[in-house]
């Protein structure tokens, strides 16, 4: 602690701040390129130069790099100084000799960090007048375009790709002011966070090149403050609209979630809201119509379904939705669940109900041990790219995965896992955990240590692939170890849900259906008879459904099977509010409305709920949305976590819907195989869906007593509910005994994680 | 493709090093010197051995002056263009290789015998115009020597 | 003067096992195993012995900045990237005594109490390298290199790294970076290398002429050492010359030989009957000296006293026939390539110098060019990361001064006053 001075104005600095970090914490915004608060200092552009005043009597003063100068008590620098000026000024003109009169073409100008800094800092005029070093661009993929020309050198993206992200395919090649930053060869990005180079890059090399393809300049694009709806995390973003489409999404910084960047899922998945598949007309009984008069069509035929009626509602819909879909339920004698799957339901509820002391991505970040369950890069990938942070500190990752994961790469120790095996292996850790003298093999009994002994623990797990019980294993076992617990939950809304859940609601809504008792459903923004988990006992009630009612934004299989339909807002185009997975409530505004505009959910279910002569489900929803906060949250701010009376109902209703493991039925395990922009609604998005992997059945290797078949050698799968085939494919990260299958495949088979699965070559 | 023996000899070089990346220097001079020059290949081998990726790698091979990443003539003539060499007549040198080979600096002459590079001081300061051809020595290069040489590479067989 | 580092020079093979220690070779080791690393650095401190490859900075004060207890691992490196145009000393100890070498890293190993040691070489001294490799076996087999030296219970292994290129390895801390198998940028001080250096554990870096005096002054004493220099100089030196003389050459000679008995006695002055229009005292990174400093003793200090440096102290000499402008393009360009390119000053500054020298040769030089190159010379040199920048435009600027009038009339004439006009 101390205070030194910047041109004689006091600025205080914590031990080991550097001059730029301590000045800008002061309101000094120190002029800098490479500089960067999550990418720390380098001293390349030499752009900060800043004038040491000497300690001693008769030294002259020197030039530094005030990102790489540790603030010590009683330093002197200045800004001013008439050499600090003609420093600065000297590399915003050495860095424009090569620099291409782009502006007016540029993609980055109105939010290009170099021109900023050349406004600011000068000259604003060229002298040079030699010729301007130029290069090959490259094709990276779908997401990021690639303009060298435009290149400063300040190495922030391969610090951002390499040190940060610890991805290896994007790199420094060449030297002297020959500097290129690409890859090998042309080909896309690998990293599911290469779009932060586009933000992190000060000037146009790195663009958004799906943007660019529907460009608006900055200062045309409307924008509002928003929360990233593809995954539980709930990043805070910034879409940007313009003309009635939206055109992009960047960052948006929240330090109590994700403080500087957002995965591609996060930034590229939005593109669903301008797909052409997108449903966009009402209708009813097959013939389109305007949305007022399908509404009222459809209310009239909901009037009759008085006592006959469940409603469906989503993980991916807001509490605003799914809070007016229960109440309208309450008030129609129907049944309401936001989940499919009961198995599902019960998952979120035992995840969520361990997780009130669940850490924020930095606090992962700055875990000194951390146990990671599961595919997380598939299901949170912002909460791996936390997980990276702590690795590169030099802390121990232990990871039980059973298909291959990202993660692996980087851990200390991984255990490959079938996914019965892993639920054994969570319930040694935890006897182990509770009790020392527990058995457990060496490599248990090390993890078990390496627990308890750190000083940060976290554990890890993803809540859709645990179930219940694993999730309830894995908070045991962090309790015992004194770790801190997360789960990625299978929705950006799956923890709000779980607060609007009663016990059994999933299974009752279900067995309502299947007896028949109901024969009128409405569901919104879930995929009952398509890919979402418990798909398949659902496609077997189709038929028993009299009226189906569907409200979303895709082109789901259940939308296709919808008797009425009502095309909803994107969530972009709406407000609303998302629980993220440690019950944070965050709120999301409205960036723009589409012509002609779109509902969201909770104003047209309680316009339905008015039609059928129901007004009281408006103030019933209220109250159900915000019933654990203590005021709703304002999109823009940092967030409301929910009461601590909120897990005690969420308590409950874990204990009411547990369900214990199920015991092995069978030789081959199903595990859920996905990847980083894997979402329903990022599953819309044409550019980042070019990066899916191929679908295929995945197993080990060697398994077999004869030779393996050849990879790609159809084969058909045969789960309880259903058959698929799909081509064969060797991983050696695939456990022994597991199939790795995507989630369509998951859904039409009916199994959970670890359930049994045959399969056989087809002739 | 590296033989069983040259793969155990490059473990065991590497495995000298706290940190296996330490031996990649040693592995791509060492593929170099197998193939004339590294393609993708080579990298990919060398990506196995080191624990780098192949981009990583590119970033050492584009970054250190004698690894050379495009085909090269069976010889690499890197003749010095420093200031005792420069004074001695390196300009004067270098275009005179480039008139006998008919290739470009850095392209591989028609009959794949030599590439002719410039080259930063050799420490033959003494001996200028100095050059290296392959790991050959050469001091006191003047235009009639090196069309000599120019001459005696072309009978150089691969390897 | 008897020759110490050269004393195996005249053979046309380097001296194996047998010939070095018939010599007198490894009874340096013998003697420094038996005394305190302590005493021995003593010794050196009373030499004032710096290094010689090009930063000068005292050997003894090195020592005791890295201390007796910093922890383990601790590496030697020995520094053989000479890439300094106008130095060619340091493959003149590696090719012609490889034993020679060897014994500078054992003595120098059991001063630091190292436990490991490099010795890197530039890749183009692929031939040395292997001179050395073979060496090295040769006193691994006699039980000089690896575990229980001689039986003293002191353990050193030692490998030798060759490097793929680039001048800026030369520099200690790109150097580090170069060895570890990364891109061969500087890294940022503090820290010292010698509290984190090779994989972070603390690491010296030396020039292997620096080492190779180690052992002679320790079996014969700091006295006698600084009894062989003249001029106040201390010790002997590897001199060179190269350039625009009659004889460039090489010889080891006492430390304080004036550079008018280097460039005239010994290399025989400027040929063609020429003038010495200036020299670089110091290989291409130091400042001009004039034929008024020509009596100039060639040790640190003196040189120093000049406004130059004594670097590598290889020099490298103009004669009055050249353009200097010409001289300065060739030795900028040298700077130019060899940039690594972190930097902004050094990485987009000095092209733009070249763009400049190489506008005014060609004749199409404007009035203001002089001013401008020396206000780029004056903003890059002290804003850069790391040493390199500054000596690429020490000699520039100097030159830029020293030759000003002869600038200004390519400018003026629109054409080189020593070729006419293009």
């Amino acid at each position: 602690m101390g205070t030194f001075y910047v041109d004689d104005r006091a600025i205080p600095f914590s031990e080991g701040d550097n001059v730029i970090e301590a000045a800008r914490a002061a309101g000094i915004d120190i002029p800098h390129f490479c500089y960067h608060p999550a990418l720390g200092s380098v001293g390349a552009c030499r752009l900060c130069m800043v004038e040491l005043q000497p300690a001693r009597e008769g030294d002259r003063p020197r030039s530094m790099a005030a990102c790489m100068l540790k603030a010590q008590d009683g330093m002197r620098v200045s800004l001013s100084a008439d050499k600090a000026v003609a420093a600065r000024q000297s590399v915003i003109e050495l860095v424009m000799t090569n620099h291409p009169h782009d502006c007016p073409v540029c993609d980055e100008a109105g939010e290009c960090h170099l021109q900023n800094m050349t406004v600011e800092v000068g000259p604003g005029y060229r002298r040079y007048q030699g010729s301007k070093r130029t290069f090959l661009n490259q094709d990276l993929g779908p997401l990021v375009w690639h303009n060298m020309d435009r290149c400063i050198t300040c190495y922030r993206c391969v610090r951002f790709y390499q040190d940060y992200a610890l991805g290896t395919d994007l790199g420094t090649l060449g030297s002297r002011n020959r500097v290129y930053f690409g890859r090998a060869s042309d080909g896309a990005l690998e990293s599911p966070f290469a779009g932060n180079l586009v933000e992190v890059c000060p000037t146009g090399v790195f663009t958004d090149k799906v943007f660019r393809r529907h460009y608006g300049r900055v200062w045309d694009l409307q924008t509002a403050p928003s929360v990233c709806p593809h995954c539980s995390v709930g990043c805070n973003t910034l879409p940007g609209a313009r003309n009635g489409t939206l055109r992009r999404v960047t960052q948006r910084s929240n330090h109590r979630v994700n403080e500087w960047f957002i995965c591609d899922r996060g930034r590229y998945g939005h593109r669903y809201s301008e797909s052409p598949e997108r449903p966009l007309k009402a209708g009813i009984d097959g013939r389109e119509g305007e949305l007022a008069d399908i509404m009222g069509a459809t209310a009239d035929r909901l009037a009759d379904a008085q006592g006959v009626i469940a409603g469906l509602g989503s993980v991916r819909e807001d509490m605003e939705g799914n809070a007016a879909l229960r109440s309208l339920m309450a008030a129609m004698g129907g049944w309401y669940s936001a989940h499919a799957s009961p198995d599902l339901e019960a998952a979120i509820s035992e995840a969520a109900a361990a997780s009130e002391q669940s850490p924020t991505l930095n606090e992962i970040a700055a875990a000194d041990a951390l146990l990671v369950v599961g595919d997380l890069t598939g299901h949170a990938p912002m909460m791996d790219l936390a997980v990276r942070q702590a690795v590169r500190a030099g802390h121990p990752l232990i990871l039980l995965h059973s298909v291959p994961v990202p993660l692996a790469a980087h851990a200390t120790q991984t255990l490959t896992l079938s996914p019965v095996e892993v639920s054994s292996a969570l319930s040694t850790l935890r006897k182990r955990a509770e009790s020392p003298d527990a058995r457990a093999n060496a490599s248990l009994k090390a993890v078990a240590e390496l627990l308890t002994q750190a000083q940060r623990p976290v554990v890890l797990g993803v809540a859709e692939t645990l179930g219940a019980a694993g999730c309830r294993s894995l908070a045991q076992l962090a309790k015992a170890s004194g770790a801190r617990c997360a789960f990625a939950l299978p929705g950006a809304n799956a923890f709000g849900t779980a607060l609007l859940s009663r016990p059994g609601d999933s299974e009752r809504v279900l067995r309502s259906v299947e007896s028949g008792e109901v024969d009128t459903l409405i569901v919104l923004g879930s995929d009952p008879f398509g890919s979402d988990p418990g798909a398949a006992r659902w496609r077997a009630v189709r038929p028993k459904l009299k009226f189906l009612v569907v409200l979303d934004c895709i082109a789901t299989e259940t939308v296709r099977e919808a008797d009425a339909f009502i095309p909803l807002a994107a969530l972009t185009e709406r407000a609303g509010t998302f629980v993220n997975y440690g019950g944070l409530a965050q709120g999301f505004g409205k960036a723009f409305a589409r012509e002609p505009a779109l509902p969201d959910p909770y104003t047209t279910i309680s316009d339905l709920g008015h039609m059928v002569g129901l007004s009281r489900i408006v103030r019933n929803a209220e109250v159900l949305a915000y019933k654990y906060l203590d005021r709703p949250p304002v999109p823009g701010r940092t967030g409301i976590k929910v009461e601590s009376s909120a897990y005690t109902h969420l308590r409950a209703s874990a204990e009411a819907d547990y369900k214990p493991g199920a015991a092995p039925t069978g030789h081959w395990q199903a595990a859920l195989m996905t990847w980083y922009g894997d979402d329903p609604l990022a599953a819309f998005a044409p550019e980042l869906s070019s990066l899916a992997p191929a679908l295929a059945a995945f197993i080990a290797p060697g398994q077999g007593t004869d030779t393996d078949p050849p990879a790609g050698t159809p084969v058909r799968l045969r789960g309880p509910l259903g058959e698929i085939d799909l081509p064969l494919a060797y991983d050696r990260a695939c456990a022994k005994d597991t199939l790795g299958l995507n989630r369509a495949a998951i859904a039409a088979l009916g199994v959970t994680e670890g359930e049994g699965v045959e399969w056989e070559p087809l002739p | 493709m590296l033989t069983d023996h040259e793969r155990s000899h490059l473990e065991e070089h590497i495995a000298r090093y706290p940190e296996k990346r330490a031996g990649a220097i040693y592995t791509l001079q060492f593929l170099q010197q197998k193939y004339g020059y590294l393609p993708d290949e080579a990298l990919a081998e060398a990506s196995g051995l080191c624990g780098l990726s192949v981009t990583q790698l590119d970033e050492l091979a584009t970054f250190y002056t004698l690894l050379l990443r495009r085909p090269a003539g069976r010889t690499v003539l890197r003749i010095c263009d420093s200031i005792a060499c420069h004074l001695a007549g390196a300009p004067a040198l270098l275009a005179e290789a480039q008139r006998l080979t008919g290739a470009p600096l850095g392209g591989v002459s028609e009959d794949g015998s030599v590439t002719v590079m410039p080259h930063v001081c050799l420490g033959l300061c003494d001996q200028a115009p100095a050059a290296l051809a392959g790991e050959r020595e050469l001091g006191k290069l003047d235009q009639a020597a090196l069309g000599k040489l120019l001459a005696s590479l072309k009978t150089v067989e691969e390897g | 003067m008897e020759p110490v580092l050269s004393r195996n020079f005249h053979l046309s093979q380097p001296p194996g096992l047998a010939d070095y220690r018939a010599g007198g070779g490894y009874e340096a080791l013998k003697v420094a195993l038996g005394q305190d690393p302590e005493a021995m650095i003593e010794m050196v401190d009373k030499t004032g012995l710096r290094g010689y490859g090009g930063a000068g900075f005292p050997l003894a004060r090195k020592w005791r900045a890295r201390g007796s207890d910093a922890p383990h691992p601790r590496y030697l490196v020995m520094n053989v990237d000479e890439t300094e145009p106008g130095s060619f000393k340091d493959r003149q100890l590696l090719y012609r005594d490889p034993h020679q070498v060897i014994e500078a890293v054992l003595v120098t190993g059991f001063i630091e109490q190292a436990d490991h040691a490099y010795v890197f070489i530039r890749g183009e001294y692929a031939e040395g390298a292997r001179r050395l490799e073979q060496a090295v076996a040769e006193a691994r087999e006699a039980g000089l290199v690896g575990r229980n030296i001689l039986g003293s219970g002191f353990d050193l292994d030692l490998d030798v790294h060759l490097s793929a290129g680039r001048y800026i390895c030369g520099e200690e801390t790109a150097l580090l970076n170069a060895l570890e198998g990364r891109r061969g940028n500087p890294r940022s001080k503090p820290p010292m290398p010698f509290e984190k250096g090779l994989w972070g554990a603390p690491t010296l870096v030396h020039n292997i002429e620096t080492l190779c005096h180690v052992p002679h002054i320790v079996s014969r004493g700091p006295d006698w050492f600084n009894g062989q220099g003249v001029n106040g100089g201390h010790g002997t030196k590897l001199y060179s010359v190269c350039g625009e003389v009659k004889r460039p050459g090489f010889w080891e000679l006492p430390m304080g030989t004036t550079a008018r008995e280097l460039i005239y006695e010994h290399a025989g002055g400027p040929p063609n009957g020429q003038a010495l229009a200036a020299f670089l005292p110091g290989g291409a990174s130091t400042a001009f000296l004039l034929p008024e400093h020509l009596d100039t003793p060639m040790h640190f200090d003196a040189v120093a006293a000049t406004g130059s440096r004594f670097g590598t102290c290889g020099i490298i000499a103009l004669g009055s026939g050249t353009c200097p402008l010409d001289f300065l393009i060739g030795i900028h360009k040298f700077f130019v390539r060899e940039s690594c390119g972190f930097c902004t000053p050094c990485r987009d500054g000095l092209p733009y110098l070249h763009s400049l020298l190489e506008r005014v040769e060609a004749g199409q030089g404007r009035p203001g060019d002089l001013d401008l190159m020396l206000e780029l010379c004056a903003k890059i040199a002290p804003n850069s990361f790391c040493p390199f920048a500054p000596g690429a435009i020490t000699p520039l600027e100097s030159g830029l001064k020293v030759f000003a009038d002869v600038i200004q009339a390519h400018i003026e004439r629109g054409a080189c006053p020593y070729r006419g006009a293009h």
